[in-house]
């Protein structure tokens, strides 16, 4: 058996699908005719047929017999996106899957004796419908036959004699083209059961090859090989704004819903979102895109949507949002096993979402793990995202015993970030009177100089300078640097 | 109300013994905060700190650590804090009020247990504490508010602490701050650093240093009280 998923009026379903409320409402879908570039109406939903608005008016004529109708424009973007999403849904029944044409695939269900047709076409249609996609399954004995049936069904069509049940089709179905559709309505032909009672031969001589493929089909049609495709592994959603936004508000309630498709995708294929990467469209034709990566793999949406949120929350675009893309990167659950003493997070999502608060309070760079750099310089560090979620088991710590700044040695330093600019009277070539900011004061004791220079070898990065710890006669220990034997900076406090 | 055995005693009973029978009713009805079980307690890792704190951190509350100078030790508490976290396999938080940690004193092992908020004025540090503490992830957060000017440490408001003090309470989160002069009323416990150290102390261990602290317990209460008086303290506060 072989299984047809259709999506009708599949453009219509595409343009409109992130409009929550356009279900009920009446809506076309405009495409501008191929001379003269005149919008006429593509697609009509069901709302918009009660309104007697049929495909081919011009848009007076559909909104002289329906004001309220709503128009849409094709968008291809969205189009991918939704065909994404129906070949992932098909192709968990079988992978011996046809993307057939726009809105429609094709499935060999015929290593598949055990399944239940019936159960898995109703499964198919609702998770469909909760994509937003409003989908009809027919169920054949042939891939043409399934098509037929696919577009005769409401919502699942299976049969066994594909003749008796497609009798009653209209001959359209089987795709003629125009001049040949318009000899069998002059013949009085309607339906693909009147196509199939003339003489195989007798159609043949008069409308050609066509004719006698387009009789096969009416017959039933043969066991054309599928043409395999594999569903991709991409999972992402599409919003767009009409005009533009400037507040959060309607960012969420449209991240939300996205949020929701995705997690019930993912969720579908056994997985989980790992990252979320957020590419938003800006009106200055810009982009801006994060990738928030997640400490614990979930498909939980509210905890998804409280991490993308916390982000946007604190974002500043420079114009208004024309629409966001939405990303999931699937991962697998965590196999991890922490260990009886390991520190682990209580809740990884939950410190995730405070980091991303964190950042919004003092910035991106100024949160994190810090990490030196491999350098003998001093104060040269970058902070890198905590993963203590992720951690490694910790071994012994190392130092490098050769370089004196890391030793664990001495009080700690707290630094001036910047340095201070310091003024220092020299005697017997040793630091003895210093100014600074609010420090001043005769110097007690002092060591030095701490020779420090490195990148000789490149002019433009090359560094030097002599450092000194010294202690003022009222207390207090700092660490000066000497430049050039020129100037002098304080660098920081001993604590 | 007093009983009616306490009012009705004959006025020439000497009154010294109904105040010593009144005390002996209100030991009975209140049990005296010693005689309430001892608060849990977080080991630092540092002996004389926690020699000085009773055991350790007291959980679920504020501590404060008063270090009146620069020279006292209170950045190589952190740097140690820091070195006993990664060998406890833990993770500590510090809130960097004046952008002053170095971290050139530690290995990039050590580092790693370390999440770092780099801050440029009191008030995000504040915010930042405040979440988190609730967050409730990381066991220790350090606020470290010695790079700020005295002024600036007694203008947080004291009804935060207060409010930090119940976060922490109800998190079960420990939280330690430095301080230049003492302002969290609401702290548990607070400890004073005495010492002033010299140049030779550069050449010491950090171990060495860390025996070598001088410190003063200037105020310490048990939290089943004390959180009594920080809901009434918060109160009226308002």
């Amino acid at each position: 058996m072989y299984a047809a998923v259709l999506i009708p009026d599949f453009e219509l379903q595409c343009a409109s699908r992130a409009e929550a409320d356009l279900g009920s409402t009446p809506a076309v879908l405009l495409s501008d005719a191929a001379g003269s570039g005149v919008p006429f109406i593509r697609q009509s939903n069901v709302a918009a047929q009660c309104a007697g608005v049929s495909v081919g008016m011009s848009v007076p004529q559909a909104q002289a017999r329906c004001p309220d109708l709503v128009f849409r424009r094709r968008n291809e973007r969205q189009e991918a996106v939704a065909t994404a999403a129906l070949l992932q849904a098909a192709e968990r029944a079988s992978p011996y899957l046809e993307n057939t044409s726009s809105g429609c695939c094709t499935l060999d269900l015929r290593r598949h004796g055990e399944l239940d047709h019936a159960s898995w076409a109703w499964d198919l249609v609702e998770e469909l419908r909760l994509l937003r996609l409003q989908a009809q399954v027919g169920i054949a004995a042939t891939p043409d036959a399934s098509l037929q049936a696919a577009q005769l069904a409401r919502p699942v069509l299976i049969t066994d004699d594909s003749r008796q049940s497609l009798a009653q089709l209209p001959v359209m179905v089987l795709g003629p083209s125009e001049p040949i559709l318009d000899v069998l309505y002059d013949w009085g032909i309607q339906r693909v059961g009147d196509l199939r009672a003339l003489d195989r031969q007798q159609v043949a001589e008069r409308l050609g090859v066509e004719g006698l493929a387009l009789w096969d089909r009416a017959d039933g049609g043969s066991f054309r090989p599928l043409r395999l495709v594999r569903a991709g592994e991409t999972y992402e959603e599409l919003t767009e704004f009409e005009g533009g936004v400037d507040t959060l508000e309607p960012v969420l309630f449209r991240l939300r819903r996205s949020l929701e498709q995705l997690a019930r995708r993912l969720r579908a294929d056994l997985l989980l979102v790992g990252a979320i990467e957020i590419i938003l469209d800006l009106e200055d034709r810009t982009t801006l895109a994060r990738t928030i990566r997640l400490p614990a793999p979930t498909c939980e949406v509210d905890v998804l949507f409280r991490i993308a949120a916390t982000y946007l929350d604190t974002l500043k675009t420079a114009s208004r949002v024309n629409g966001f893309r939405l990303r999931a990167c699937p991962s697998t659950p965590r196999d991890h096993q922490t260990r009886l003493w390991e520190g682990s997070l209580r809740d990884p999502n939950g410190f995730s979402e405070t980091l991303a608060r964190l950042e919004g309070i003092v910035g991106a760079e100024h949160v994190g793990t810090p990490q030196r750099m491999p350098t003998h310089r001093p104060n040269r560090f970058c902070l890198e995202p905590p993963e203590f979620a992720n951690e490694k088991p910790r071994g012994k710590p190392s130092f490098a015993p050769m370089i004196p700044g890391i030793l664990p040695l001495g009080l700690g330093l707290r630094r001036y970030r910047p340095p201070w600019k310091a003024t220092v009277a020299n005697a017997d070539e040793k630091p003895a009177w210093l100014q600074a900011r609010e420090v001043e004061g005769a110097i007690r004791a002092s060591t030095g100089p701490w020779r420090l220079d490195g990148n000789w070898w490149d002019r433009d990065a090359a560094w030097r300078w002599e450092e000194w710890d010294v202690e003022l006669a009222r207390g207090g220990l700092y660490r000066l640097a000497n430049h050039r034997q020129a100037h002098w900076w304080m660098l920081g406090v001993y604590d | 109300m007093l009983p009616q055995s306490l009012l009705s005693r004959h006025p020439e009973e000497a009154p010294g013994q109904k105040i010593i029978e009144l005390r002996a009713l209100l030991a009975q009805k209140f049990p005296p905060a010693a005689e309430q079980p001892a608060q849990p307690r977080r080991s630092t890792g540092i002996e004389a700190f926690d020699r000085c704190l009773d055991g350790g951190l007291p959980e679920a509350a504020l501590t404060e650590v008063v270090c009146p100078r620069h020279g006292m030790g209170s950045q190589t508490i952190i740097q140690a804090l820091v070195e006993s976290t990664y060998v406890a396999r833990k993770h500590l938080a510090l809130v960097d009020a004046g952008d002053s940690f170095d971290p050139d004193g530690l290995s990039n092992e050590q580092l790693s247990a370390l999440l770092w908020v780099r801050c440029h004025e009191p008030e995000q540090a504040i915010k930042a504490t405040d979440l988190l503490c609730r967050d409730n992830n990381l066991p220790l957060v350090v606020l470290d508010l010695m790079m700020c000017t005295e002024r600036q440490v007694r203008a947080i408001a004291s009804t935060y602490w207060y409010r930090l003090q119940r976060v922490a309470e109800n998190n079960g989160c420990v939280a330690l701050v430095f301080t230049p002069t003492p302002v969290v009323g609401s702290a548990a416990c607070t400890v004073r650093l005495t010492r002033m150290f010299g140049l030779p102390a550069l050449d010491l261990l950090r171990d060495q240093l860390t025996a070598s602290l001088h410190m003063e317990t200037v105020r310490a209460r048990s939290s089943p009280c004390f959180g009594h008086q920080a809901q009434i303290a918060s109160f009226m506060a308002g």
